[in-house]
């Protein structure tokens, strides 16, 4: 289509004076007006005074096949900030969030996202991210501009930030106590670990294995690992039904895990005679599944159950459900995406300030660690790790989807035990992380 | 003789699934020479026509769903007509499922051919890039009515138990055996409606020299628009029968569409028996891969059969991912095989006039 010389457009010198005349009357008009028009949201922000907003971002993929599990972060995150600011807001001032989509695009997606947030939008605290890959991506983001990175996924851990606030689990929160008590308590010896092809797995098999070899002078009777879009598992249980382990321990993840169970039962091994227990299914990923899936009766380790018996979880999942529907189901990463919101909100008014070094100080105070009655129960952030103090909870699918919780990690009284997390587990590493002790680069190197 | 029993069993099973998906491809690509790259979107389109006929959710979701998208609730309102949600449908089994699906992806096949491809014939880099744009919105309109969630296909009682194979310990699903059973049926049904129909005495007719056969007074334009419903048709069965197998969701076409092309281009164009022996040798291929590369065997065969200083090249990660090594090794196999003999498994002798 070449219509450009077809018609050539005469400007007369009238039209000209015209334009040029308007045009200058709107930026003379703009430049004058531009001091009210600013003020409003840069000024008010540094004063730390009371109206304007704080801006905040939400890095969760909307899109993509990330989408499934991302969504229901997003819409929680979105449900504590209306919270926090039908109470009053943080500091007086009502937070705003500034959504961005990365269409779960490791690569491309999270980094420019995250630098659009910091850098274009100045966001006080991000809220973001599932997998490794997209914490990976973004992390150095966060370091270099001195961000602070909410992530609320558990994840395998080897990692110290001193710009992220993980609320998710570490691997000694979830993974070591579901070995223990697999070990211990159902008296399983032979494990058989399987995963999806990529970091978490490969790291939580690595643990696994020096867990068993430190702890229980035992190996793992085999180790295997299917393709993160796998869809045929036959001859994995083909494997299975050969190596006959007394646990499969599984770390697959995402969209292969219906067409593994299944095959599992079609090949008749049923959770009765090996269960397997999971680190990467709850409920979100069950929702829509429930009836004649072969999942039931298998196991999954983690921190927060949609069924824990609890008042304040209770009114959570109500407020969920009436909010977004009633299929919707909670479950522990979106409790985690829940309450790093009200994390960053009391760390924001301890510190007095949204600066990101006055938070970050916040936090890291040994003497008064941040704290919040959790749907599951109360947490807190280290302030030397910048992890989170979690339970340990031990579930059973059940027909509907929804989980009976078999156990509870309780301490000497009874009660229900806070984990403290630890990135690095004494089991497979020789360091650690603390952030009061090395306020430089965070991790120790320990003897061994 | 466990093993075995394993690899050549699920070497079948894996071939009919592959037979299966690439069957409706041989026709509309090999036959037609249709560049159809909206053939994986034909078998999530089957899958999803089998959800809404065996569950009695389906029906009264797509019903939502579409009305979602279009508004219609809105519109009610806007208008003043009560809006009903539509009630539970009946739930047909699978059985009902399989000649719906062919219907319905045949219909959607039919009006692609007639809206679209037709007018794209002597442009096939066009019809490469308008089909995959097709499969985009047929993909996100799934997505937009359906919403992202996987869709479980559940196969009925009598089909999902597991069988036992005398005198060893491998284990069969039934299931599985269906897939095989049916997709043998499947062929024989195209069999006779490529050799033994006047249908497909004009389909061959036409391919073979399209004009000579216009003179003659067959209508190319009804053949050509039937043959391609007829093969789009077969990837809605396929999808959803493997739909009762692996996942069904929007994107679920993408993980069909590489091995179907990788099937038809194997066995050579416009030749269905070399199809199908494409599908076996691929789909055996990548299970005895499997059981050999796992780590119970591949040590043995290293040590046994090559040289001592051999073995240390391959790191025990390879045992790890045995599915992945077999798929490579498979797919290297193939390459070699077209550098050879572009054409394929099976080559068409036929006299060329100009």
């Amino acid at each position: 289509m070449s219509t450009q010389n077809s018609k050539p457009r005469k400007i007369t010198r009238r039209e000209m004076l015209k334009r040029a005349g308007g045009s200058s009357l709107v930026l003379a008009a703009a430049s004058s007006l531009s001091p009210f028009l600013f003020t409003g949201c840069s000024g008010g922000k540094k004063s730390g005074g009371s109206g304007g907003s704080i801006k905040v971002g939400i890095l969760h993929s909307l899109t993509g096949f990330m989408a499934i599990s991302e969504k229901s972060l997003h819409d929680v995150e979105l449900m504590a900030i209306e919270e926090i600011n039908e109470a009053g807001g943080v500091l007086g001032k009502k937070v705003e969030p500034i959504v961005e989509d990365p269409a779960s695009n490791f690569e491309t997606g999270f980094p420019e996202k995250a630098r659009k947030l910091l850098l274009d939008d100045r966001v006080d605290a991000v809220f973001g991210c599932w997998t490794s890959a997209s914490r990976k991506s973004v992390l150095e983001i966060f370091e270099e501009n001195n961000g602070l990175l909410f992530y609320p996924v558990q994840y395998e851990g080897n990692e110290c930030s001193r710009n992220v606030v993980y609320t998710g689990a570490a691997p000694n929160q979830q993974i070591l106590p579901a070995v223990d008590y697999l070990w211990n308590e159902m008296g399983k010896r032979k494990f058989y670990l399987l995963g999806s092809d990529y970091i978490f797995p490969r790291t939580a098999n690595q643990i696994i294995r020096a867990q068993l070899k430190n702890v229980y002078k035992a190996e793992p009777v085999q180790e295997r690992y299917a393709d993160l879009k796998q869809r045929d598992f036959k001859d994995i249980v083909d494997d299975i039904r050969k190596v006959e382990p007394d646990v499969i321990f599984s770390t697959i993840n995402g969209d292969s895990n219906i067409p593994f169970y299944n095959e599992l039962a079609n090949n008749g091994i049923t959770a009765d005679k090996i269960p397997v227990c999971a680190v990467s299914v709850a409920e979100d990923e069950l929702r829509g599944l429930i009836g004649k899936t072969a999942i039931k009766g298998h196991l999954a380790a983690w921190n927060y159950f949609q069924s824990v018996d609890l008042p304040s979880n209770k009114k959570f999942v109500e407020k969920f459900k009436s909010k977004y529907g009633k299929d919707r189901v909670t479950d522990d990463p979106i409790e985690a995406a829940y309450f790093q919101v009200y994390f960053w909100k009391n760390a924001v008014e301890k510190a007095q300030s949204t600066e990101v070094d006055k938070v970050i100080a916040a936090i890291q105070d040994p003497e008064k660690p941040i704290t919040f009655d959790a749907p599951g129960g109360m947490v807190k952030i280290d302030p030397e790790n910048m992890h989170t103090w979690k339970p340990f909870r031990m579930g059973r699918v059940r027909e509907d989807g929804q989980f009976d919780i078999i156990f509870e990690k309780k301490d000497k009284s009874g009660n229900v035990e806070l984990i403290r997390p630890d990135p690095y587990p004494r089991v497979a590493y020789n360091k650690t992380c603390n952030w009061i002790k090395a306020p430089k680069k965070g991790v120790i190197e320990l003897d061994s | 003789m466990t093993v075995l029993v394993e690899a050549i069993f699920n070497g079948l099973s894996n071939s009919s699934i592959l037979i299966l998906a690439a069957i409706g491809l041989a026709i509309t690509f090999g036959v037609m020479r249709v560049i159809n790259m909206a053939h994986g979107e034909m078998l999530m389109l089957g899958a999803y026509t089998g959800y809404v006929v065996t569950n009695p959710n389906g029906w009264p979701e797509l019903i939502n769903g579409v009305s979602r998208v279009l508004g219609v609730r809105e519109l009610c309102a806007a208008i003043g007509i009560p809006y009903h949600v539509p009630p539970e449908g009946v739930a047909l089994g699978i059985y009902a499922a399989i000649p719906i699906a062919f219907l319905v992806v045949g219909l959607v096949g039919f009006l692609l051919e007639t809206c679209l491809i037709r007018h794209l014939y002597d442009r096939p880099l066009d019809t490469l890039l308008a089909t995959w744009g097709v499969g985009l919105v047929l993909q996100q309109a799934t997505r937009l009515v359906f919403q992202a969630d996987l869709t479980p296909l559940h196969p009925p009682d009598e089909l999902s138990g597991t069988w036992i194979v005398p005198l060893t310990s491998a284990t069969i699903p039934v299931f599985r055996l269906f897939i095989i059973g049916f997709t043998i049926l499947c062929l024989y049904l195209v069999y006779l409606w490529y050799f033994h129909t006047s249908f497909g005495l004009k389909i061959r007719a036409v391919t073979q020299n399209r004009s000579m056969a216009a003179a003659l007074g067959i209508s190319t334009r009804w053949v050509d628009s039937l043959t391609f419903a007829f093969g789009t048709g077969l990837a809605g069965v396929a999808g959803c029968i493997v739909g009762h197998l692996y996942n069904v969701k929007p994107d679920m076409g993408a993980d069909y569409i590489v091995d179907a092309f990788m099937v038809v281009i194997l066995g050579g164009m416009g030749h269905l028996p070399g199809t199908v022996l494409a599908g076996l040798i691929i789909g055996t291929g990548i299970s005895i891969g499997e059981k050999l590369f796992n780590n119970a065997l591949w040590p043995n065969v290293l040590t046994q059969w090559f040289p001592s200083w051999f073995p240390q090249f391959f790191p025990v990660w390879i045992t790890e991912v045995n599915q992945t090594m077999a798929k490579v090794a498979m797919l290297l196999i193939v390459i070699g095989f077209i550098m050879i003999r572009p054409s394929g498994l099976i080559v068409t002798r036929e006299r060329v006039y100009d």
